[in-house]
């Protein structure tokens, strides 16, 4: 069962608060169920302001499976009906999978069918130019990553709280299993600075300092809002 | 501007405006108001507004990180009765501060000051331990408040009438602004680091269970001193003719909250410092922001306090005296309730706790259904309290029903309403209602010529009960709708092989 064709991608939108709901309803709409919704921060654009408590903005991340053929169209549908992608409203971007569960597959294969395959360039659509950027870090951490990437060229990022899981389990004495808190910090940038950006991250929050961070970057199919 | 600033600035004037405009409303057509009190009452809500929002501010940059950093390390500790000697401290180190003790203490004169502070502080503080000892024992909170609030109920016919409307009221006064974000942020970290299903309801029931310590205490004193007589002071608008003596009144007043506010702050802020001396557990930049978070409650609280103490208070007692004077007195109950409906939402905690909430909750329960679900029933517990005022109804009538049926309802309902509801009881009941809903009661009562220690006090008490009942009858539903769904949605019959994984090529 490899057709190449019907490879579905993973949509994810990092939007204000008040834009996700409408986004999930246009999402229902078009037939995408949604699989995963996190709350996150969106990171201060300076020390001062985060100290000043000015910087950190509520978002909402939501990640769907969609049909490639329809990841476009729906791009395209969010940048004209909610105006997502201007400024204050959020971002897009769709990374491709390597493999799912055949439920998965079954659902965005009905997509298609709704959804009419139109993939032609539109200036809001930049294809291929980006990477997403994930630091993985200590709790308390994600102002020193988005320093650090931000030297290196990055705009903004969003911070997930969550927590990690050890190679062994470590149970307290009454039984609870604990898990340490981290922060996930997601960058969308360009290609041609990822690579400095992801550098920098590791010199600075990498494995050797005390925020103990791992980077990873995964390519970027489609996106809109950047740039 | 700033996309924070206008969102904070946004929320603060959407949470005072709707009162602001009621009241003016009534003054304009049923209670007039003459120029002066009117003025103090502007300025007190422009004074509300600002403060509301850095204090909100504020309590997210420091309150938030502190409690929830403490109750993180207490539940990476392997030493329990060290962990609960911690919460016993805390709760004593933050109550003993609060404001509105001090007023409470004053209240009521059988009982000499500092036993009635420390028993109530003392009581809080057991009760944050019980709090803590249950979420590691993993006993049911219903199970719990059962127990406390029978006891409570059985106490309750051994003091006398004049009393128990007072022990009431402590338990949703002393629950104050510094306390209720701290102590919920406590509980959120207390199971944050936590991997099992029952995390996120065990987020909340702390404050449920600090405001039971200190109804619990005063009623206890109440058997051993059986105090005779209650005494309450009230404020009077003052005299206002010129713009001068505007700000004479305020820069008189912000003086005296600003010694008041910082005595209930300092006791958190030596907590932050030892916690971070033995933990280290903020870096620079946190530690940064934590004190500019601090600063920023200590002059929001003081803008606040000052702003609805001259300001609503006095406005507060016209209105209730002018409207039982009327003729129409039984118009007491649909304004109170319509009063009630909106005072809510400007109570600084209640945005805390929503938001909290929702965060906790990832969405399940909005924001916008908790602040409707309050409002409700806070506009109910008004309707009650202005029903009491017209009729004289003891207390009992009310209460006891009302916390059996919390009780009843608190074993149907999903667990993490229960932790919600019974905390939002105690964060419903802040400054907002001890100083403009309070001096309502009291101006109705005295025009009416009741007893204004049995029939207006107690107001509290019942703004602190309903939400108890409001938010699990939106759990009752939110309960029904869910196995309603489940019977009429026939799961789909799925495909055997649909768990088989499908690998794509690499591109």
């Amino acid at each position: 069962m490899q057709e190449k064709n019907t490879s579905p991608r993973l949509l994810m939108l990092i939007t204000q608060l008040k834009f996700s709901e409408k986004a999930a309803q246009m999402l229902r709409e078009n037939g995408v169920s949604l699989l995963l919704s996190a709350h996150a921060e969106g990171t201060a654009p300076s020390e001062m302001l985060d100290i000043l408590g000015f910087g950190n903005t509520e978002k909402n991340i939501m990640i769907a499976a969609v049909s490639r053929p329809a990841a476009g169209t729906l791009l395209r549908k969010l940048h004209k009906e909610l105006r997502l992608g201007t400024a204050n409203t959020g971002i897009a971007f769709t990374l491709p999978l390597s493999g799912v569960s055949k439920l998965i597959l079954q659902l965005t294969e009905n997509q298609t069918g709704q959804i009419a395959p139109e993939r032609k360039e539109d200036a809001n659509m930049t294809e291929s130019g980006y990477a997403m950027i994930a630091a993985i870090v200590n709790q308390g951490f994600s102002g020193e990553v988005m320093q650090a990437a931000r030297s290196a060229g990055a705009v903004g990022g969003s911070v997930l709280h969550s927590r990690g899981i050890g190679a062994t389990d470590e149970v307290n004495s009454w039984g609870f299993k604990l898990q340490d808190e981290k922060e996930i910090v997601i960058i969308v940038a360009e290609r041609e600075s990822k690579l400095a950006i992801m550098q920098a991250i590791g010199n600075s929050c990498g494995l050797q300092s005390d925020a103990k961070g791992v980077v990873v970057s995964i390519p970027v199919e489609d996106a809109l809002g950047l740039a | 501007m700033n996309s924070k600033l206008r969102a904070k600035v946004k929320e603060s004037v959407m949470a005072v405006l709707p009162i602001t405009l009621i009241v003016l409303a009534i003054a304009v057509f049923l209670v007039p108001l003459n120029i002066a009190s009117a003025s103090l009452f502007f300025f007190g809500a422009v004074l509300l507004i600002i403060g509301m929002g850095m204090f909100q501010l504020g309590a997210e940059m420091a309150m938030e990180p502190l409690g929830e950093g403490i109750g993180v390390e207490m539940s990476k500790s392997r030493h329990l009765p060290m962990v609960l000697c911690v919460g016993l401290a805390l709760g004593v180190i933050i109550t003993v501060a609060e404001p509105d003790l001090q007023v409470l203490s004053n209240q009521v004169p059988g009982i000499p000051n500092a036993t009635l502070i420390w028993t109530v502080a003392l009581g809080v503080g057991i009760f944050l331990a019980v709090a803590i000892l249950r979420i590691i024992r993993k006993v049911n909170l219903s199970v719990i408040l059962a127990v406390l609030y029978g006891l409570v109920l059985v106490l309750s016919f051994v003091v006398p009438g004049d009393f128990l409307a007072v022990a009431f009221d402590s338990g949703g006064v002393t629950t104050g602004p510094i306390t209720v974000p701290f102590i919920m942020a406590l509980g959120v970290g207390l199971s944050s680091i936590r991997g099992d299903k029952g995390a996120a309801e065990d987020s909340f029931g702390l404050v449920a269970l600090a405001s039971i310590g200190p109804i619990l205490s005063v009623l206890i004193l109440g058997c051993f001193y059986s105090p005779k007589e209650a005494v309450y002071s009230q404020n009077f608008a003052e005299k206002v003719e010129t713009l001068r003596d505007l700000v004479v009144v305020f820069t008189r007043e912000l003086p005296h909250y600003a010694g008041e506010v910082a005595l209930s702050i300092l006791p958190i802020v030596a907590v932050f410092f030892i916690f971070q001396l033995y933990r280290r557990r903020y870096n620079r930049r946190q530690k940064l922001r934590i004190a500019v978070g601090f600063a920023y409650t200590y002059v929001g609280l003081i803008l606040f306090l000052s702003g609805v103490n001259v300001g609503f208070a006095p406005v507060g007692a016209l209105i209730g005296s002018g409207l039982a004077a009327s003729d129409a007195r039984w118009l007491l109950i649909p304004i109170g309730m319509l009063i009630g409906y909106f005072i809510v939402k400007a109570e600084p905690a209640i945005q805390i706790l929503d938001h909290q909430v929702q965060t906790v909750t990832e969405g399940l329960i909005s924001a916008k259904s908790m602040n409707r679900c309050l409002s409700f029933g806070v506009a109910v517990s008004v309707g009650l309290a202005m029903l009491r005022i017209l009729t004289g109804l003891d207390i009992r009538w009310i209460i006891l029903p009302g916390y059996v049926l919390a009780l009843v309802l608190s074993r149907l309902v999903p667990k993490i309403f229960v932790g919600i509801a019974f905390d939002s009881g105690g964060v419903a009941s802040g400054p907002m209602t001890s100083t403009f809903l309070l001096p309502l009661c009291i101006g109705a009562c005295e025009t009416l010529g009741g007893n204004v220690m049995t029939d207006a006090f107690g107001a509290v008490a019942l703004v602190a009960m309903t939400p108890l009942i409001a938010i699990q009858i939106m759990g009752l539903s939110y309960r029904v709708k869910l196995t309603r769904s489940a019977k009429t949605d026939t799961a789909p019959v799925m495909p055997a092989d649909i768990d088989d994984i499908v690998e794509f090529e690499e591109e």
